[in-house]
């Protein structure tokens, strides 16, 4: 099936917390934000600490809920559907890259990339296959039975890079995949998924404070006074 | 399903499992918790039977009637009527007279004199330390009362008769310990003397004679035949021993509150214990959740884990239950030591089989609902939050 150019769009995506955990007067985050990814592009969204940058990430990947404005993924409204439907979409269709990588630590590097095919639906035959080559290709056959704590930054990095694109998804949301990795692993990482992104034909939507980093993306918006400008 | 059960008994007991330590924890605890319920439960009702036991046995038999005459040939002619009947397994003809016994050494000892003609579960639960049982004219004293009397002494029985003048008076008589008897029941061992029934009428001819009755079906049940057969003063176990048969029955009560209790400590030990284990996982359901599983999916694993959790525990607590049954025999010498009782104590499976699927099923429950909770937030808040609450 030809699947549509947009992958995600955000229009008017507003998002507020409470000041406190008891509620008070909530503090605005995001207010009318409105962009758009096409698949096989990519996205930077930079801004000073606090802005809102992963909150945005967050929604749009559904992972947490807008107070208002609409999320379209490949064409479908993710604010209204239910978990089933939702799950189903970010198994099959997104790829997690978070700063702390967040692998599942009990469970081995192959397991971690494993788990993620098998919930999207592969046996686990092909999950296992589909693994292994995805960890070969993020260089990390050598390392298939480490657990998490028994791999560096940059090789949990590599791992959590390998889980997102196991499933071949349409878009890679990466929450500053880099920030906590030294110079030369921040460079690899970057490289790895920038070269991945380009031969899978994936759309990225990358947050990071590295300008240079962000650069390397087709679009730049800096995020300021609740909503996106573009930079660059 | 299979990745659901894999992911379960990985985040249950598995080597590479960081919490595997609570898991390990929680199983125990159930299992110690199910282990001090079921030792309570065996060894009170165990208690209880046996002092039931030695009630029906030797203290006042599954049935007894009072006679309204005092002729001995009469009586065993009645006797022997009564165990004719299909429900009844011995009947046999006693009486009891109040006496204090007086030993060599001038100690003395109030008690009774019972003169009973030996037979059924009476006879054979009688421990016959030394000498010879129920022999003419001499008396068989319990092993408790060897403090002051001993086999071939003098016992002088000091009792109450009908006077020609006064309505009772005081009688004396000197009868030697031709035997020396021990039985289960310490109380009963403390307070009587044994002799035959001729022994005893030679002392006081009009002592009141009785029949016991030993039976093997419900007393309720034997006593209306005997009525039927105008045996009206026929009166159960249950009844001559009223108040204690109703002080036991609080006892039950007592217990049945103290298990209640006991099965409530377990209930919120699975709470807690669900919630802390749901808790260290946290970071880990927000991930499976990011990754694509759905609520219903992550609330499956981890009741699945609990299940594994728990099924673990009441068979390690089963495991321990019947194990010290087991080994109960090489200890029971020193329950007798310390407590003076024989104890049988024996776990009743169907019990058991309803605290092991109540432990069960309040952890499934429990796991239900400590997901159920912490689902209800958005993932990332999962993510940032130690705690859900």
């Amino acid at each position: 099936m030809m699947k549509s150019t947009e992958v995600l769009t955000l229009e008017a995506v507003s998002k507020s917390f409470p000041a406190t955990l008891r509620g008070g007067e909530p503090i605005q985050i995001l207010e009318g934000v409105s962009l758009s990814l096409n698949r096989s592009t990519s996205i930077a969204i930079t801004g000073r600490s606090g802005s809102g940058k992963s909150t945005l990430l967050q929604i749009s990947a559904g992972l947490l809920s807008a107070d208002s404005g609409s999320i379209r993924f490949e064409g479908k409204e993710i604010t209204k559907l239910d978990d089933e439907h939702l799950s189903r979409l970010r198994s099959r269709s997104m790829g997690f890259i978070f700063q702390s990588s967040l692998l599942l630590d009990d469970f081995t590097a192959l397991e971690n990339v494993q788990i993620s095919a098998m919930i999207a639906g592969s046996s686990e035959k092909e999950a296992s296959r589909k693994s292994l080559a995805m960890l070969e290709l993020v260089g990390m056959q050598d390392r298939l039975g480490h657990t998490s704590d028994q791999l560096s930054g940059g090789e949990r990095q590599r791992v959590a890079i390998a889980r997102a694109l196991v499933n071949e998804p349409s878009l890679i949301f990466a929450d500053e995949p880099t920030g906590s990795l030294d110079e030369r692993n921040a460079a690899l990482v970057e490289d790895l998924l920038f070269s991945l992104v380009a031969e899978r034909e994936v759309a990225l939507m990358l947050i990071t404070h590295n300008l240079a980093f962000a650069s390397r993306c087709n679009t730049v918006y800096q995020l300021h006074n609740r909503n996106v400008e573009v930079r660059s | 399903m299979r990745l659901l059960l894999h992911l379960a008994t990985r985040y249950a007991f598995s080597r590479q499992n960081r919490h595997r330590g609570t898991s390990v924890r929680i199983a125990l605890g159930l299992a110690l918790c199910l282990f001090a319920i079921i030792a309570v439960l065996s060894f009170m009702q165990a208690l209880q039977r046996n002092q039931f036991e030695d009630i029906r046995t030797f203290e006042s038999f599954d049935l007894q009637i009072d006679l309204q005459s005092n002729d001995y040939s009469a009586a065993k002619e009645a006797a022997n009527q009564i165990e004719k009947m299909d429900s009844v397994q011995h009947a046999f003809v006693y009486a009891d007279i109040p006496v204090i016994a007086q030993g060599i050494n001038g100690s003395t000892v109030a008690g009774r004199l019972r003169g009973i003609e030996g037979e059924g579960r009476f006879l054979s639960n009688l421990n016959s330390y030394r000498g010879f049982l129920f022999q003419d004219g001499q008396v068989a004293s319990s092993y408790s009362n060897t403090h002051s009397i001993d086999m071939g002494e003098s016992l002088t029985l000091t009792f109450l008769k009908k006077g020609r003048q006064a309505t009772v008076v005081p009688s004396r008589r000197e009868l030697e310990v031709g035997a020396i008897f021990y039985t289960s029941s310490y109380d009963f061992d403390i307070s009587t003397f044994l002799c035959n029934v001729d022994t005893l009428l030679a002392m006081q001819a009009d002592a009141p004679l009785k029949i016991g009755v030993f039976t093997l079906e419900d007393v309720k049940d034997v006593k209306g035949e005997l009525v039927q057969l105008g045996y009206e003063r026929t009166s159960t176990w249950m009844e001559i021993n009223a108040s204690l048969y109703s002080a036991m029955e609080l006892e039950q009560k007592m217990m049945a509150l103290m298990l209640f209790l006991m099965v409530l400590v377990i209930l919120v030990h699975i709470r807690n214990s669900a919630r802390r284990l749901l808790l260290a996982k946290q970071t880990e359901i927000a991930m499976l959740r990011t990754i694509g599983l759905t609520k219903a999916k992550v609330q499956t694993i981890f009741v699945l884990q609990a299940a594994v959790v728990a099924i673990i525990g009441s068979l390690v607590g089963i495991f321990l239950s019947y194990g010290a049954l087991a080994i109960y025999p090489t200890l029971s010498a020193y329950v007798y030591r310390s407590m003076g009782v024989h104890l049988e104590p024996a776990i009743r499976s169907g019990e058991l089989l309803v605290l092991c699927i109540v432990i069960v099923v309040f952890s499934l429950l429990a796991s239900y609902q400590g997901t159920h909770r912490i689902l209800k937030a958005d993932i990332m808040e999962m993510f940032t939050h130690d705690e859900i609450n």
